[in-house]
């Protein structure tokens, strides 16, 4: 185990010792991050997209980058936000029943997922950003114009 | 202040510390993403001086956001990161008030500044998705 990790399980296992009222603001939170990551993603699969060349080997790392992007797309509508909102609907739920035990397991369970969502949204990010800068935008780019 | 950020300011000293670590990665993330942002928006073509005039609207827009980022709110991390990891040393008992209320306003610094930085984002997104260029953007308050 890592020390960053030790630390991040210090700082979940600190929010666990919290209510379900501020259980409940963090997942909002984390459904608004998740609005934003798909809105982010996005944009830069139409980067991506409008560089893709079907023949050449430079056309077969776009398209590489090109699925991960879909990969992690479909991830975030399909699976993660759904949970996210059945875990708020849930804390929702136990808020009316005041009774926490297994929200707690949830909770964390959901606080795990979003910080490996987060750091391979980041690594994500991170290669499309080097894609973008070993692949500059040509000024007479057509497709990058007629964005 | 929201109810997460409030319960999260009554962590013990290594979880400041280590949240301050996270805050240090965001912001440094943030550079690298408007970095490549302002640089698409360098290559994008203004076709009027309409145009032209968003197209510089943008680029000041995104230079003044990351000269906030690189010189103001990185120094003030660091400076807070540093003084945290100095209070590990004392053995005395601490005056907890100090770091606490220090690391209270730089919290809501940060919501605030993730918020100015989606807004950003969002502006960018449009203004280099768009053929043509249509309104102008509005400048940072």
């Amino acid at each position: 185990m890592t020390t960053k990790f030790h630390k991040m399980v210090l700082k979940e296992k600190h929010m666990l010792k919290t209510n379900l009222e501020t259980w409940y603001f963090e997942t909002e939170d984390w459904i608004n991050d998740c609005d934003f990551y798909k809105e982010e993603l996005q944009f830069l699969k139409e980067i991506v997209q409008n560089k893709i060349q079907n023949t050449t080997t430079e056309g077969q790392e776009h398209k590489e980058i090109y699925r991960h992007i879909e990969k992690m797309l479909v991830r975030l509508f399909d699976e993660i936000t759904k949970a996210l909102k059945d875990h708020k609907k849930q804390l929702a739920d136990a808020m009316t029943r005041k009774g926490n035990a297994d929200s707690k397991v949830y909770h964390a369970e959901m606080g795990q997922k979003m910080a490996v969502l987060k750091s391979g949204i980041t690594d994500l990010k991170r290669s499309i950003f080097k894609y973008v800068v070993d692949n500059p935008v040509d000024t007479q780019d057509a497709a990058f114009e007629e964005m | 202040m929201n109810i997460k950020t409030a319960y999260l300011l009554q962590g013990s000293l290594e979880t400041l510390h280590f949240e301050t670590k996270e805050w240090i990665e965001e912001v440094k993330f943030w550079i690298d993403e408007l970095t490549i942002l302002e640089d698409l928006t360098d290559h994008k073509i203004a076709h009027n001086n309409l145009e032209d005039q968003i197209h510089r609207d943008m680029q000041l827009n995104m230079s003044t956001m990351l000269d906030h980022l690189s010189n103001r709110i990185l120094h003030t991390l660091f400076g807070h990161e540093s003084f945290l990891s100095s209070l590990f040393k004392v053995n005395e008992k601490l005056d907890e008030n100090e770091y606490r209320e220090k690391h209270k306003e730089i919290a809501l610094n940060m919501i605030h500044l993730k918020n100015d930085i989606r807004t950003l984002k969002k502006k960018a997104f449009a203004f280099l998705e768009q053929k043509e260029f249509g309104l102008r953007h509005n400048f940072l308050s």
